[in-house]
């Protein structure tokens, strides 16, 4: 169990999120940058989609009632496990008993900590992500026990991981224009690709609300409500792009101009009020899209099914 | 039919209608899905209904847009028989209406009624759920008068509060929960619609006919 002492500003159990829920409207959740969720369970051995905590500008205090080993990833930042500086990117050791305090970190905003044999709170509708939009779980509260489960793929082999350090602002966020570009007119398609644009207050888990050049619509005319994803950039009428997060609404009624990598809807979950982000976006080549080594293993599978 | 790029790993298939839409997604959500390599539309990781919509995110490792667009025009049989069971016929559901919404004032306003004329024609119609979409049990309703036609708000709230009832085009909508939302408010549910954590967590469900009554 992890018994949680302070939760700092906001703590939370995500995964990987929910597949499968959007046609009665539920979100896919989860982590809402992936990538250092991935890399801090691989750290710890763990299958990459396992649960962990995700928190907000660190903060939190966690006492361990069973020896346990974590990873820190993500808004890295000081931390003790029995007032001795841990480390982070890197599988760290936590003594039975042991209290881990968690400092402020300088740079991103959500910090995540996995545990060997992950974060074993009850599943709900395939995930253990918190949806709190949804009424999915909730924030954890002081007082709170985390159950750690036993599945893990194998043992911790890196000692620690260079992650790339934050870099210099502006920060470019790569994607792929459209689907509704051709709604925008030229004028406003141009200041996009090279505005520079602040990240908004406002911002959370569910999207990342921009303040810079306002784009503008060729036509009045609204739009059906259309399905979407984490990274989809939409423009409401004020002209202000949003780029939706891990709790994006399962459709939307404005124009998406353009979506995100899924690496840079991770940088853009990380970025902090203030931070300047420029957007780097290619049209899509429709053809051929996978590289032939990646393709190989499910060719394979294919063809192994074909031949039985 | 007609599919757009939607980032590196999505499509959008637009389609000509709710009916349509409703009716690729029910055929594609009868396919054994997951990412698995043997589904009948290879490399489907999940389909996403909208409105004239369906968003298809897919495994790029497995499959492209031109080869997804090339199965699901072989799955598509056309428009003709696209309308099938999606929406069968339900019973009518009544729904009491606190009508005080914090943007009945601007519906009126560009409506060119009356706030009690706009109240009045609200309750007029029989109302059909046609999607369920954008947060967990949010209702899209079809059939309503088209004079209270209104766009939706140029900024969106921030805390459309729960059982929230807005306009917004041709439709009327229903806020399961507290959060953001750009749909004219016209007023509020006053029943408990939605249960997060049954399945089906809706009272209603896509097809099922509605009333409302001012409380």
């Amino acid at each position: 169990m992890i018994e949680v002492l302070a939760t700092g500003p906001h703590a939370s159990v995500q995964d990987l999120g929910r597949v499968g829920y959007a046609a009665w409207g539920i979100t896919g959740g989860g982590a809402a940058d992936r990538g250092s969720l991935r890399l801090a369970n691989r750290l710890v051995g763990n299958p990459e989609g396992a649960a962990a905590l995700e928190l907000l500008l660190a903060g939190a205090t966690l006492r361990f009632d069973q020896a346990a080993v974590i990873a820190v990833t993500g808004a890295t930042c000081r931390y003790t496990v029995d007032r001795v500086s841990g480390r982070c990117d890197g599988p760290q050791l936590v003594p039975a008993g042991a209290v881990v305090q968690f400092g402020i970190p300088s740079q991103r905003l959500r910090t995540y900590v996995a545990v060997r044999g992950g974060v074993d709170t009850e599943p709900v509708l395939g995930s253990r992500s918190t949806d709190e939009r949804s009424g999915l779980g909730r924030a954890l509260c002081v007082g709170d026990l985390v159950p750690i489960g036993r599945e893990v793929v194998g043992p911790p082999l890196v000692d620690v991981a260079p992650v790339a350090g934050w870099p210099n602002e502006p920060i470019t966020l790569q994607g792929v224009v459209g689907p509704r570009d051709d709604l925008f007119t030229d004028e406003s398609m141009d200041l996009f690709s090279r505005g520079h644009y602040a990240v908004d207050a406002a911002s959370d888990r569910i999207g990342i609300r921009l303040n810079g050049p306002r784009l503008w619509r060729r036509t009045e005319a609204e739009l059906l409500s259309e399905p979407t994803i984490r990274g989809a950039i939409e423009v409401p009428p004020d002209g202000l792009p949003i780029i939706f997060s891990a709790e994006h609404p399962t459709t939307c009624g404005y124009p998406v101009i353009a979506v995100l990598d899924p690496h840079s809807a991770d940088l853009a979950a990380q970025c902090r009020p203030g931070q300047v982000v420029t957007f780097a976006l290619t049209r899509f080549q429709t053809q051929p899209t996978p590289d032939p080594a990646t393709r190989l293993i499910p060719r394979l599978h294919t063809d192994l099914k074909r031949s039985t | 039919m007609r599919v757009l790029n939607y980032g590196r790993s999505a499509v959008l298939v637009e389609l000509d209608s709710a009916d349509e839409a409703a009716a690729l997604h029910s055929r594609l959500e009868a396919q054994p899905s997951q990412g698995k390599v043997d589904s009948v539309v290879e490399g489907l990781v999940e389909a996403v209904p909208g409105l004239h919509t369906v968003l298809i995110r897919f495994d790029p490792t497995v499959t492209d847009p031109a080869r997804l667009a090339q199965r699901l025009a072989q799955l598509w049989p056309g428009p003709a028989s696209g309308v099938d069971a999606a929406h069968g016929q339900l019973d009518e559901v009544r729904v009491r209406v606190d009508y005080a919404g914090p943007d009945l004032d601007d519906v009126a306003q560009h409506t060119g009624m009356s706030t009690a004329d706009v109240i009045a024609r609200h309750q007029l119609r029989r109302y059909r759920i046609v999607l369920i979409g954008m947060a967990p049990g949010f209702y899209f309703l079809a059939g309503g008068d088209p004079n209270l036609r209104v766009p939706r708000r140029s900024s969106p709230r921030l805390d459309v509060l729960k059982g929230a009832v807005g306009l917004a085009g041709e439709f009327t909508g229903i806020y399961p929960r507290t959060g953001p939302g750009g749909w004219q408010l016209i007023g509020r549910v006053v029943d408990d619609l939605w249960h997060p954590t049954r399945l089906p967590a809706a009272l209603l469900s896509p097809g099922s006919s509605i009333r409302f009554t001012a409380a």
